[in-house]
């Protein structure tokens, strides 16, 4: 690890506070280079620390250009998610969306260097304690399909059968077969149950 | 405008269970004239000079409501919280315990500063979703003791009839506690009340 190159990181967090934070917390760290996101950054830097929603947006524009890894000739940086959100399906979410680490904003910052450096040297996914703990407790991520996310949302809103029914333009039957595979899968007995459940671990996007 | 604060620096410990956000706070107001930062709260208890101490949610009302009066009656420093606890029974639970200012975690550097100066010189700072969130709580209905349990239970997903057996209570009874929940919270079925419940703070999520 002595006399390497210093490691560049990039830092774009919706919040100006914590903004301020990351740049002056990672800046301090021996062998780290760290760049605000609205500096021109020349596309050269090695990580890039994100909370959820830019990372989600960062991921999701690098894969649409298709070549995983390369981005208009540049390569891509891989990406640590910084964030408070710390619920099963969010964790979930990002990693699906192909986020190389996650680390929670409570953690001591020593975790989040130790993953920046875990990522930069090109080792695979890094979890922080706290999420690692809770992707091995419940099974990874309930596999809903895409029509039964579209029920579940406006179930979780209260919504009674008929009026998701008319919503989503499908027959009442339909609907209800739907609540009777997401209870299933949730291994829940009442819709009430449902919403408990799907709202504690994050499984719906309000 | 904000001269007269320029004569004497403002004091101002941060205590911020979020490393990110106390180290943010702390070199952006260190980076601004007008203010002298120290980081924890150790010297403060010991009756340090401080006129501003930010903090988490948690921190900011345990301490608020727990701090003995100054020696000499002086008051202790004023407690400013940074949170991102924005629902309606949060914020004013924070108010009843005395905090005096509260901030939402998306704030700017310049309003941070400004809540700082408005809370040292004695006076209240909310930002501006926070207040709308106060304002709306005050005209919301405030559901009994007993709603409360009830809805605590409805949010498990529990039944009428598995209420009533869980409190020692008939499921009518239960029933007539429940059209309460649903009047109060201006929702016309359950699960629609367990949604708004958790929005408005009346109940909390438990983190896992």
């Amino acid at each position: 690890m002595t006399g390497s190159l210093d490691l560049y990181v990039r830092v774009c967090h919706g919040d100006p506070l914590a903004m301020a934070g990351l740049v002056s917390l990672i800046g301090e760290e021996p062998g780290f280079q760290v760049q605000a996101e609205n500096e021109p950054g020349e596309g050269m830097a090695d990580v890039v620390v994100a909370d959820h929603a830019c990372a989600l947006n960062l991921l999701a524009s690098a894969s649409a250009v298709d070549q995983p890894g390369v981005a208009g000739g540049f390569r891509m940086p891989r990406v640590i998610v910084l964030t408070r959100r710390d619920k099963e399906g969010e964790v979930m979410r990002a990693i699906a969306s192909g986020a190389h680490g996650y680390v929670r904003q409570d953690a001591d910052p020593a975790e989040l260097m130790d993953a920046i450096r875990h990522v930069a040297r090109g080792g695979s996914l890094y979890l922080c304690k706290g999420t690692k703990a809770l992707i091995r407790h419940g099974k990874p991520c309930v596999g809903f399909t895409a029509r039964e996310e579209d029920v579940l949302r406006y179930l979780v809103k209260g919504d009674c059968n008929k009026g998701i029914a008319r919503e989503l333009d499908i027959s009442a039957n339909t609907v209800k077969a739907h609540v009777a595979r997401i209870c299933e899968k949730l291994h829940v007995g009442s819709r009430a149950q449902v919403a408990a459940k799907a709202t504690q671990r994050g499984l719906v996007r309000v | 405008m904000t001269a007269p604060t320029q004569a004497r620096p403002i004091h101002v410990a941060v205590a911020h269970r979020d490393p990110y956000v106390a180290a943010g706070i702390a070199s952006l107001l260190r980076s601004r004239a007008g203010f002298v930062v120290q980081s924890g709260l150790t010297d403060v208890d010991g009756g340090g000079a401080v006129d501003v101490l930010v903090t988490d949610y948690a921190t900011g009302v345990h301490k608020t409501a727990n701090v003995p009066p100054g020696p000499g009656g002086s008051a202790p420093g004023s407690f400013l919280v940074v949170t991102d606890q924005s629902t309606g029974w949060q914020i004013r639970r924070a108010v009843d315990a005395g905090v005096r200012g509260y901030l939402l975690h998306d704030c700017s550097a310049e309003e941070l500063s400004e809540a700082v100066r408005c809370v040292a010189e004695g006076r209240r700072y909310l930002s501006c979703p926070v207040a709308d969130q106060l304002l709306d709580n005050l005209s919301s209905a405030v559901p009994t003791a007993r709603e409360l349990e009830v809805l605590r239970l409805m949010a498990q997903g529990l039944a009428n009839k598995d209420i009533g057996r869980r409190l020692g209570i008939g499921e009518g009874t239960v029933k007539a506690h429940v059209k309460a929940i649903l009047r109060k919270l201006r929702k016309p079925t359950r699960v629609a009340a367990i949604g708004e419940a958790f929005r408005c703070g009346l109940l909390l999520e438990a983190s896992p």
